[in-house]
């Protein structure tokens, strides 16, 4: 904590984001979350493993075991699905939900959850019976002394310096546009386009299919050895469980994110052919160890993003590309608004960091704002806050000693039921 | 959603300095050092709008109120106070957290035409005065 301001007697408060890949979690006042997890956990339903069955100190039956955070999420188990508790940015399983926050509690924070006030980030869509219900979840299950939801658009706009902008945030399931007016959201203008990340990763899955190249997941190899560029890969399967699909899956998923990180990139044009074949290529290993040279791939794959209707076999005219997510949300605003909100577009999220990501969309913007209004553009250049904007910003405003007058405490909950939090974090 | 930070009456005494009283041309506010309350930077009496403009930091988070002459599309000649709300990309995270969750709770005890700036370019006198023509009229 810089300053050393903040608190004085407190004990610093904790700061949660869930996202759609990935969690973040750690102390406000912090420049960075203390720990970042999957937000998917393997879940195995059904008869505990074997070995463990005998010892009796787990109940038998149909009991669920759940396994979250890396070390234990990434190992190969026999039937143990991948599943996530959030569906469209709002919490869907709440058991789920609560097994992630003891899980935070427990390895992470290693501290009573009685002691640290919480600042819980939320899609800004959220439903009012699910903030309700995460309010009691927190103050009668965790005993937590006080309490504040902040919606994610408004945490990034306010770490980027803005009170009014819109804030395009692209992440994994989705690209969103949020337009935020002197702090609040305008709900009825909200963009929500499926292209994004998982979208990317799915476009890169059909290309490796198209090039017939098996894309093998480290899991699986035992060791590989040197080859030449795209010969055969050369490696030994390692003797792992039978997985099932949906581990398997999101294993290759990481590959391919990988993949997608360091090779693809943004044309700041219109993707076209002739100009892609001539952008230098970078050349990509497998962990099985198969490697070539990327080229115009690099370009096409990512290209949907922004042109829907480069998608083979896909509906695309029903999805809206980046450009014309932001376009079309600031025309569902008041007209007033319109200079201040193309004068203020806040970039995050990590699908943001695509090569060339912003560059195109500013391309995109300059062509399709009205010649009245200057277009401006913010995007923090650091990886770290474009991927946790919403944490930092969290983390800054709980760390505030004039915010404690915010939170909602746990009496003003006993007094006015869970109800208080639409008025206190509307 | 705000901050909490308070808007000291020193700051709402001289935004009426500038908007009843014409006593300053512009007024400036930041965030105390102490990061509890919005107090009174500067009060200029009379300058150029190229002056204000370029009396902004380059390193500091700054709200102000500039008594705004310009002439509408009639050419007539008309003043607007506006609330210049000045927050340069170089500023650390925290000041620019501070500074846009604040500026709400200003807005609604300084009321003006709000012009969100990051560099000088931004405070055009022409866009300014456009935004004022098309939000006003």
């Amino acid at each position: 904590m810089s300053g050393g301001v903040y608190g004085g007697d407190e004990v610093g408060a904790l700061v949660f984001d869930f996202g759609a890949y990935t969690t973040r979690a750690g102390y406000a006042g912090e420049d960075s979350p203390k720990v970042e997890f999957p937000t998917h956990v393997g879940v195995v339903e059904g008869a505990e493993p074997m070995d463990t069955g005998a010892t009796g100190d787990k109940p038998q039956g149909a009991e669920k075991k759940v396994y979250i955070d890396y070390n234990s999420l990434f190992v190969a188990r026999e039937n143990m699905e991948m599943t996530t508790p959030l569906k469209d940015g709002m919490i869907e399983d709440w058991d789920l939900f609560q097994m992630i926050l003891d899980h935070i509690y427990k390895k992470h924070i290693h501290s009573e959850p009685e002691l640290h006030p919480v600042l819980m980030s939320e899609a800004p869509w959220n439903v009012r019976g699910k903030r309700e219900r995460l309010t009691e979840l927190m103050f009668e299950h965790y005993n937590i002394p006080a309490f504040f939801l902040s919606k994610t658009a408004v945490l990034s706009a306010f770490a980027n310096g803005r009170s009014t902008g819109i804030v395009v945030d692209s992440g994994a399931t989705s690209t969103t546009v949020v337009p935020v007016h002197d702090g609040y959201v305008l709900q009825q203008a909200i963009v929500k386009s499926p292209l994004a990340g998982d979208f990317i990763t799915m476009q890169c899955r059909q290309l490796f299919q198209e090039l017939n190249i098996d894309v093998i997941p480290p899991y699986q190899i035992a060791a590989k050895e040197q080859v030449r560029d795209t010969a055969a890969p050369v490696w030994k399967k390692k003797n792992v469980p039978t997985t099932t699909k949906s581990f398997h899956n999101y294993m290759v998923d990481e590959v391919l994110r990988d993949f997608q990180a360091s090779v693809l990139q943004l044309s700041d044009s219109p993707y076209e052919e002739q100009v892609a074949v001539q952008m230098p290529t970078i050349h990509y290993e497998l962990p099985n160890g198969y490697n070539q040279d990327f080229g115009s791939e690099r370009f096409r794959v990512c290209e949907a993003l922004f042109d829907p209707s480069v998608v083979k076999g896909m509906a695309s005219n029903t999805m809206l590309g980046v450009g014309h997510s932001v376009t079309t949300s600031v025309g569902m605003c008041d007209i007033d608004l319109r200079p201040a909100l193309y004068g203020s577009v806040v970039v995050t999220g990590g699908n943001s960091l695509l090569s060339g990501f912003t560059d195109r969309l500013n391309k995109e913007l300059s062509s399709k704002t009205p010649p009245s209004m200057r277009l401006k553009m913010i995007h923090n250049s650091g990886t770290a806050e474009r991927r946790f904007s919403s944490w930092i910003g969290g983390s800054i405003l709980a760390s505030l000693g004039t915010f404690q007058q915010m939170w909602i405490s746990k009496q003003e909950y006993e007094e006015a039921g869970k109800g208080c939090v639409e008025r206190k974090c509307p | 959603m705000a901050s909490g930070i308070k808007v000291t009456d020193e700051v709402v005494a001289a935004y009426d300095e500038v908007k009843q009283k014409h006593k300053y041309k512009y007024v400036t506010f930041k965030v105390s050092d102490c990061e509890t309350k919005i107090i009174v930077d500067t009060k200029v009496e009379s300058s150029t709008y190229e002056e204000f403009q370029s009396s902004f930091p380059n390193d500091g988070a700054r709200w102000s109120i500039y008594d705004f002459d310009y002439k509408n599309r009639e050419g007539q000649d008309r003043n607007k106070l506006i609330l210049v709300s000045w927050c340069p990309d170089s500023v650390k995270v925290k000041a620019k957290m501070m500074h846009a969750s604040s500026t709400d709770a200003l807005k609604k005890k300084c009321p003006a035409t709000k012009v969100q700036a990051t560099d000088y370019d931004e405070l055009n006198f022409d866009e300014v005065r456009e935004r004022i023509l098309t939000t006003s009229q």
